[in-house]
């Protein structure tokens, strides 16, 4: 038995492509086992089981490259390890174009420098801050899409982004639409006058859908990441693509969107707005909107993301200052679904809420509307710690999970890409025979599954037939996040949810409200 | 903002990435795939339903979509309505390899992912039957009756095809005077016949299988072997003539495992009202293009020779 083991060190390839080459080299005569794969812990474990070892195996880390090969003979290892070598070092070829004459490059290092654009970069978080910063080196703004990535990282690939004047949007940031292009999940929105800087993916689509909903459409909306805002990092991006929009003579009305700032980042941020020429809104999540912002200058402050939108409208010059659902409307669904709704064991209050959200910042906005009405909910991500859920795999009283969040992320596909992965969870929640009602989004755009509706809709049944069976009554409400000219079709999703028996809103705020309403009513049983 | 920053990179609905299933249900079957102690690779895809077989050919999991039902050696998946397993590239003789303990890959595109999958649990698995309700056959039969479909056991079911109300009738015949080549000669006929992988005798097998093992336990529990009796020993007898998974389902139906919608059917018709027995009835015939209905059939056909016969309480 002839054994080689080869190392290439800070050489990242996507694990897909990997795997598929260790199974077409595994087919070569004369090699009985190979392994092309990142020294991860478990690739190295992988190796170890082969029969390698020694202290060039023990030094390496997951951003380098293991390929061990086992074969009958030195020949065979040769001829396997030259197949693998022109397998990765297989290019493209500089000036080569796709079907729609759009140049192609397989790495970063065979773009030309200094023709601008925009690298998207969506590998593993540990792999992401070195090619963000070989993307900058050669004039390219980022679109950084990985998470995992340290703090540190970030700060270090943001500061060497302003140092060239570049923006680094990301890490973690999964939305953005550039001059009418999208980026990561974003919505399909027409042109218009609003220009966004948005520290949260789906925060910012939840605004571009009520935007886009009242007639209005967008210049920019720059994705930040979601930690741009601490103190550590500063606000660089957000303070950067402020500047952008200031300069960019389309846009009339700016926004920023962010949960929680730290104070003094937060001051900034208001400062340049002041500064600016243009009106602005802020929803800064949790933040109370409405009055707080009256005499305070050229910035509106806004309390949801819905109230976000319709403000920036309002100053655009459309849509009015209307919500999209008024509080009378509200409370006539309440009524309607209050009916027969049952009382939980023992209390004379309905069912305990469970919601299940894909989107961050809309299941923080859902808290922080229950919060206002005096209702606490737990959470993986809540603010207050006596109501952060130790265990997210377990509900208590009223809760609402997070399920982008990276507990449920590691090692899978984030809720928007197979919404599937939360069907077994809602329907435990239906189960439970102290749970009354069930609220769950479902996001529309480009890179967002292509039938998420579909795939919540027979949850939807299957948790009503969970409910029927247990003789109670189950509400279930849908937040349907999307545009008019989105891929999926928003009136085809809505009907699918509606058909299954769910209770569809467009608008994250205005479903938490019918939730704070259901949830205060005195059962009559 | 620069104007070359506008070219940005587009991306279509998640077109080309591997998907990563979740599996909503799974039954405990499924533990011998998960831990790797069983080897499987994919014997047939259909739009709605995958297949995976044992390295010996002769045990069977199923993967459906979650509005189809569950069972013991089914898993159910959250699919969109329009999403078919003929997308993914999976191809029979796949390897399914385990991974983690949680995961199953199908090629290289496909991983189903069963860490948060609930456990299905058999209602019938607790249920000691009693007293069948007339009120709930009669359900059943005119769920049966009322079924516009193209099962050749249509016209035995209302009279109008006598050949296969003659089959259905030695089958009865020979249950009741016990005559075990009687039985092998109408059971080999029923086995078999139709067309599919699963042929519609086989299903009628299945379903008047299920009810045996169901209404027998009584019997089982009063000394015999699981299995031995006479109706047991004809059904195996004729297994090889008929594919290796419709054999599969039958010999998990003698063992009184089917299922979901097959085992829901009987439950209800054994233990609630007729209204659920209804609404089970028409998922039960749902199924399928016609298997649905003869597994019914044959549901009906062992209750009703049960309530006059109890022909599941001797051997």
């Amino acid at each position: 038995m002839f054994k080689r083991l080869t190392i290439r060190k800070n050489a990242y390839y996507d694990s897909v492509a990997l795997m598929s080459l260790a199974q077409e080299v595994q087919k070569l005569p004369g090699i009985t086992d190979a392994l092309v794969g990142m020294a991860t812990d478990l690739n190295k474990d992988s190796a170890r089981a082969m029969g390698f070892g020694g202290p060039e195996l023990e030094e390496v880390g997951p951003g380098d490259l293991i390929i061990a090969l086992l074969g009958d003979d030195a020949k065979s290892l040769d001829g396997a390890e030259k197949l693998v070598v022109a397998r990765l070092e297989k290019k493209a070829g500089a000036g080569k174009q796709d079907a729609r004459g759009h140049a192609t490059y397989s790495s970063l290092a065979e773009v030309p420098i200094g023709e601008g654009g925009i690298a998207a970069i969506s590998v593993p978080g540990p792999y992401a801050a070195r090619e963000a910063k070989a993307a900058l080196r050669r004039g390219l703004h980022v679109f950084l899409f990985s998470d995992n990535v340290s703090l540190e990282d970030e700060l270090a690939v943001k500061e060497m982004g302003r140092r060239e004047g570049l923006l680094v949007m990301g890490p973690d940031c999964g939305t953005a639409v550039i001059g009418g292009l999208g980026l990561g999940f974003a919505n399909k929105v027409r042109p218009g006058r609003i220009g966004i800087v948005a520290a949260s993916g789906t925060g910012l689509q939840q605004v571009l859908a009520v935007i886009d909903r009242l007639g209005e459409g967008i210049t920019h909306a720059i994705g930040t990441g979601g930690r741009d805002l601490r103190r550590e990092i500063g606000g660089i991006t957000t303070l950067m693509g402020l500047d952008v929009l200031e300069r960019d003579e389309s846009t009339k009305v700016k926004m920023v969107i962010s949960k929680p700032p730290h104070d003094d980042v937060r001051r900034r941020v208001i400062v340049a707005l002041e500064e600016g020429r243009k009106p602005a809104v802020v929803c800064f999540m949790g933040e109370e909107g409405g009055l707080s912002g009256v005499g305070a200058g050229k910035v509106r402050f806004a309390g949801s993301l819905e109230e976000a939108a319709v403000k920036a409208c309002s100053l655009a010059g459309e849509g009015g200052s209307r919500e999209i659902y008024p509080q009378e409307q509200i409370e006539a669904m309440a009524c309607e679904l209050a009916a027969g709704l049952a009382c939980r064991a023992g209390t004379a209050s309905p069912g305990y809420l469970r919601g299940l959200y894909g989107g961050g910042t809309l299941c923080e906005e859902t808290m922080a509307v229950l919060a206002r009405a005096g209702i606490d909910v737990y959470s993986n991500v809540a603010w207050r710690p006596e109501l952060f859920l130790e265990d997210p795999e377990t509900s208590q009283a009223h809760t609402c999970i997070d399920m982008g969040d990276d507990y449920f992320t590691r090692g899978r596909p984030h809720p928007m890409l197979e919404p599937g992965l939360r069907v077994p969870r809602y329907l435990r929640e239906a189960r439970d025979p102290d749970v009354g009602i069930l609220l769950f989004d479902v996001v529309l755009g480009y890179g967002c599954h292509p039938d998420p509706a579909g795939v919540m809709a027979e949850a939807v049944r299957e948790a009503a037939e969970i409910a029927r069976r247990g003789r109670r009554k189950l509400v279930q409400i849908a937040v349907l996040v999307g545009t008019s000219g989105d891929p999926q079709g928003l009136a085809r999703q809505e009907k699918v949810l509606r058909d299954a028996g769910a209770t569809v809103l467009s608008s994250n705020q205005a479903a938490a409200k019918l939730v704070a309403l259901l949830l205060k009513l005195e059962c009559k049983q | 903002m620069s104007h070359s920053m506008t070219r940005a990179l587009d991306r279509g609905p998640a077109g080309g990435a591997r998907r990563h299933l979740g599996a909503v249900k799974a039954g405990r079957r499924f533990c011998g795939l998960l831990s790797g102690s069983r080897r499987y690779r994919i014997h047939s895809v259909f739009a709605r339903a995958l297949n995976l077989c044992d390295e010996d050919g002769r045990e069977f999991l199923t993967l459906l979509p979650l509005s189809r039902g569950c069972g013991a050696t089914y898993a159910t998946l959250a699919l969109a309505p329009e999403e078919s397993f003929l997308d993914f590239e999976l191809v029979p003789g796949l390897e399914a390899e385990a991974r983690d303990g949680t995961r199953v890959q199908l090629g290289l595109e496909v991983v189903v992912d069963f860490s948060s999958a609930l456990t299905w649990e058999s209602r019938l698995s607790t249920m000691a039957p009693g007293q069948l309700s007339e009120a709930n056959l009669l359900v059943l039969r005119r769920a049966l009756l009322e079924t516009s479909t193209a099962s050749p056991f249509r016209g035995a079911v209302d009279g109008s095809d006598s050949g296969l109300a003659a089959l259905l009738d030695a089958l009865r015949a020979a249950v009741l005077a016990a005559d075990g080549t009687r039985l092998g000669a109408a059971l080999a006929s029923l086995v078999g016949f139709g067309p599919g992988l699963t042929p519609s005798g086989d299903d009628v097998v299945v379903g008047m299988s299920l009810a045996r093992a169901v209404f027998g336990r009584a019997r089982r529990a009063g000394g015999r072997r699981d299995g031995g009796g006479l109706w047991e020993a004809g059904v195996r007898g004729v297994l090889a003539r008929t594919h290796a998974l419709s054999a599969f389902f039958i010999e998990e139906a003698l063992a009184g495992r089917s299922h979901e919608f097959v085992e829901d059917a009987l439950g209800c018709l054994l233990a609630d009202g007729p209204q659920e027995t209804g609404l089970a009835a028409g998922r039960l015939i749902g199924v399928g293009a016609t298997s649905g209905f003869d597994i019914g059939v044959g549901l009906y056909l062992a209750a009703e020779w049960q309530r006059r016969y109890a022909w599941c309480s001797s051997g």
